[in-house]
């Protein structure tokens, strides 16, 4: 199976919902579909790289974390990632490289501004060896 | 256990809807409304009066939808003694709100220039994903501004004490400390100071359409047809950011403090903890931050006006009526079974609205009772209400907060598909310029109940008082 996620909405807020073979790509997609409610990725470029280190308790923990970390270098650096590329992937600590461009308003279209990742609703599972995982957004 | 409908504008959500629950839950709603009351925003007031300390009920006032733990549209007060503090009862964006400035123009002067004042306004005011504010904060700016609120504004020069006279709380509150502040929240706070946002954020231009009480309306400074500006925004990435981390703090105490929650969206801590404490201490940072943030925003808007009407501040006119909170938490006094107790009042999308006389309204409202400032979608009103001694013996003081969603964002992009909404609205006589691509879309009037049934609500059960209704002429959105 390809990785890959859909976009849904609930009245309030969006969310998405994420499919791959592995934890590593639920992770990778999730940050890609986060990515995707930033702007059109089309027209982000390859021109950076970030590495991003997260700890925590658990993986779904963890998920959140990765996803609200991605949320503030936007919002800092306005950092949008095109690919990314976990490398290392425990129950306690994730780190992975991205790779994309800054934010530019004459570049870039202005999508919908993410407030955070959360725990509403949260799933992520293993079913008949496909993972995947569920995640609302507060817009 | 069923619902049941306590009269024409209330329904009761009986103990034992969900287990735990030690309060019932009230919704002020009509039949109208309640065609699209959620059957998860029933669950999550229900789940809410579940949590310790919760006194009387869990309420949720008529614009009421699926939040996180708490629904939007919440109000949850607690003992002090026993009681708790959640992050999810304030909201990601604390102290989002709302406020309402006067002027002596009139409609029909600025029908000819709302164009270029639309533009002016959006190009002053930064808005939409991805933008950043004209202050460039240091460190010690961030702090002092955490502490002072919007007073930190206008003692930089962004408005005028008179201001702070006509806001919530001064626009600040007192007991912010900046050193439990986390450095991300520093940081996502530098560049948004004076920013909008995006989503349903906006800047509206509007006219006084109707005034339902002109004895109130008088003392508040407003007419018919009178231009007013309305700013409805937060505290932008910073309150998000102390959001985010104390929803990690209090996944921790809700363990810590061997806490019994139906979703682990409701995490929270007793009141007198620790983390708590903290949490509130942050809180106010925030909120704080959001009062700075809608004062600089007035100021340029001020400005913005005296611009394009070359006309002097005097003749402008331009005075705050208030500003006021939807997502926030504070200790008040009420009065629950014959007795004075103080209460950790969470509001979520809901307005404190404080009645005639109450002690912490400002001298020249002290008879009218506090003004309640409701947003309506881009296209229809807004209203300015007040504050009841109904309310406040029923609902803690508190009434609806705005217009609340009907349909999801890709609903109401699909609905707007082959439309131009930004001429629909041109139609009607509203200008709109929004920056992000599908804003308007999202924003349209079909996506949002009818702020007028969700007013009329709230008159009706006495928790609030009609004064005026607005309509908008010019709209900035993110």
């Amino acid at each position: 199976m390809k990785p890959h996620f859909q976009v849904f909405d609930t009245t309030g807020d969006v969310g998405i919902n994420v499919f791959g073979n592995n934890l590593k790509e639920i992770f990778e997609q999730a940050a890609i579909g986060l990515f995707s409610f930033f702007t059109d990725l089309e027209s982000i470029e390859e021109n950076i790289i970030k590495t991003v280190s997260i700890d925590a308790e658990s993986y779904e923990n963890l998920l959140i974390k990765w996803l609200n970390e991605l949320i503030f270098l936007f919002d800092v650096e306005g950092f949008i990632g095109k690919r990314v590329k976990i490398n290392n992937l425990n129950e306690k600590s994730l780190t992975a490289k991205i790779m994309g461009d800054l934010f530019d308003e004459k570049k870039h279209s202005q999508g919908i501004l993410i407030k955070a990742a959360t725990y509403h609703k949260l799933k992520l599972e293993k079913k008949n060896k496909v993972w995947s995982a569920s995640i609302l957004f507060d817009i | 256990m069923n619902i049941r409908r306590l009269d024409k504008y209330r329904i009761e959500i009986p103990i034992g809807y969900v287990e735990g629950m030690r309060v019932p839950g009230i919704i002020y709603i009509d039949e109208v409304l309640e065609k699209y009351l959620e059957e998860d925003a029933i669950r999550q007031v229900a789940n809410v009066a579940t949590l310790p300390g919760i006194v009387k009920a869990s309420y949720a006032m008529p614009d009421i939808h699926t939040g996180y733990g708490f629904a939007i549209g919440g109000v949850a007060a607690f003992a002090l003694d026993q009681g708790v503090v959640s992050p999810g009862g304030v909201g990601y964006d604390i102290n989002c709100g709302v406020r309402l400035v006067r002027t002596n123009l009139v409609k029909d002067e600025v029908i000819p220039k709302i164009r270029t004042l639309v533009e002016v306004l959006s190009f002053e005011i930064p808005s939409g994903v991805g933008s950043k504010g004209k202050l460039k904060l240091s460190k010690e700016d961030e702090r002092q501004l955490m502490i002072k609120g919007a007073k930190w504004a206008v003692e930089n020069g962004y408005g005028e004490v008179d201001d702070l006279m006509h806001t919530e709380s001064g626009g600040c509150l007192e007991g912010a400390d900046p050193s439990l502040i986390s450095e991300k929240a520093y940081e996502r706070g530098r560049a948004q100071q004076g920013t909008l946002g995006s989503g349903n954020h906006f800047l509206e231009i509007q006219y006084v359409e109707e005034v339902y009480d002109k004895k109130s309306a008088d003392a508040l400074g407003l007419f018919p047809e009178q231009i007013t500006v309305m700013i409805h925004t937060g505290s932008r990435g910073f309150g998000h950011q102390i959001c985010t981390d104390f929803i990690e703090i209090m996944a921790k105490a809700v363990k810590k403090y061997d806490i019994f929650l139906p979703d682990r969206e409701l995490v929270c801590a007793p009141i007198n903890s620790e983390e708590a404490r903290q949490y509130i201490s942050a809180m106010k940072a925030a909120a704080n931050y959001a009062w700075a943030n809608r004062q600089c925003i007035m100021h340029w808007t001020r400005e913005a006006f005296m611009k394009v009407f070359e006309i002097s501040p005097r003749d402008l006119g331009m005075r705050l009526i208030y500003d006021v909170a939807h997502n926030i938490a504070k200790v008040e006094e009420h009065v629950v079974d014959g007795k004075k107790m103080k209460l950790m009042v969470h509001r979520k999308g809901a307005t404190r609205a404080f009645p005639p006389g109450h002690p912490e309204l400002p001298e020249i409202y002290k008879n009218i009772g506090q003004p309640v400032l409701i947003p309506g979608d881009m296209g229809r009103a807004s209203y300015v209400l007040l504050g009841t001694k109904e309310g406040m013996e029923e609902s803690f003081g508190s009434t609806c907060h705005g217009a609340g969603r009907v349909l999801s964002r890709h609903q109401a992009i699909k609905k707007a598909k082959g439309r131009s909404i930004r001429k629909e609205m041109e139609e009607i006589g509203i200008i709109v310029k929004s920056a992000g691509r599908e804003t308007l879309a999202e924003e349209m009037s079909e996506a949002y109940k009818d702020i007028n049934n969700v007013v009329e609500v709230v008159a009706n059960a006495k928790i609030s008082k009609k004064v005026a209704k607005l309509r908008p002429i010019g709209v900035v959105k993110g």
